[in-house]
């Protein structure tokens, strides 16, 4: 039974930008971005806890791409926004959902936010720490 | 995304999220004397609808976070009028209200911390709204009575 994943909304503060997300994590400052398939991942995990396969099974299926490639590409975003605790695994939660549903649901996030393109390698960029934020009277 | 636009975001996203992340640092002396440089602040975020005058905010300006008093809303220009505690009263700075990304609610000066719930914040406050408010009046008695337009008012963003 593969875990499923949440956004850590404790650590995680997020802004969607023209399809594409900016991630603070409050614990460390520092900042991400998530390009437009990473977006859409995000998206999912917003409205429901989902596992790596159905994460994938989901995309693979709204974009017509090789399900395996898809499940690989997904797993190591999924690894990376683990890793910096943006998102968690839900203990208490088991794979068992199909495909069916989180393709809808891929397609109502598609038509809803007006995502375009096809299907990208979904990818994350880690940028600096914002520990020290100055504003100014200047 | 652009590295620029990612890190302004992140900026922003910092700024709003100053309780949990860490105070921000404030820059300048346009504030004083109610803060100075290397004070900390707590910003929280806030829809400009629920901006007080006496307020203190922080606003986008390109990839800067000025941070001043807020005098008043005017809504047929949709523009806050602000100051700056430290500068002349004729400098004032419109800004929109889409610009305003938060209010701050603590200033920490070493061992010492204010809240805007402190009757000092709020002394502070008021002070800062009857000495810009006397100004104003006293612009337009001097127009009134000399007849002269006054200096103009040096409007910046």
């Amino acid at each position: 039974m593969q875990p499923r994943y949440l956004i850590n909304s404790e650590n995680a503060a997020w802004r969607i930008v023209d399809g594409e997300a900016v991630i603070l994590s409050a614990d460390t400052t520092y900042y991400y971005s998530l390009n437009k398939t990473g977006t859409l991942l995000w998206r999912l995990l917003l409205e429901q806890q989902l596992s790596v396969d159905e994460l994938a099974a989901g995309l693979a299926e709204r974009f017509g791409q090789p399900s395996a490639r898809v499940a690989k590409e997904v797993g190591a975003l999924i690894e990376l926004l683990h890793a910096d605790r943006l998102i968690l695994e839900d203990s208490g939660g088991e794979s068992g959902a199909t495909a069916g549903p989180v393709a809808e649901l891929v397609a109502e996030l598609v038509a809803a936010e007006g995502v375009e393109g096809g299907y990208e390698r979904p990818s994350l960029e880690k940028f600096d720490t914002l520990e020290k934020l100055i504003v100014s009277g200047e | 995304m652009k590295r620029e636009t990612a890190r302004r975001v992140g900026m922003e996203l910092r700024l709003d999220n100053s309780a949990r992340c860490g105070e921000v640092y404030f820059h300048g002396d346009t504030m004083l004397p109610f803060l100075r440089e290397g004070d900390l602040l707590v910003v929280e975020p806030v829809s400009w609808r629920d901006v007080r005058p006496g307020e203190i905010v922080t606003y986008r300006s390109g990839d800067r976070f000025p941070t001043r008093r807020v005098i008043r809303y005017l809504p047929r220009l949709e523009r806050f009028i602000l100051k700056a505690d430290g500068l002349a009263l004729h400098r004032v700075f419109r800004v929109h209200p889409e610009d305003v990304l938060g209010r701050v609610v603590s200033r920490k000066r070493g061992a010492k911390m204010l809240t805007n719930r402190d009757l000092g914040w709020r002394v502070a406050a008021w002070r800062a709204l009857l000495r810009a408010n006397l100004a104003r009046r006293w612009r337009r008695l001097r127009r009134a009575l000399l007849g002269k337009r006054p200096p103009p008012v040096d409007i910046q963003r």
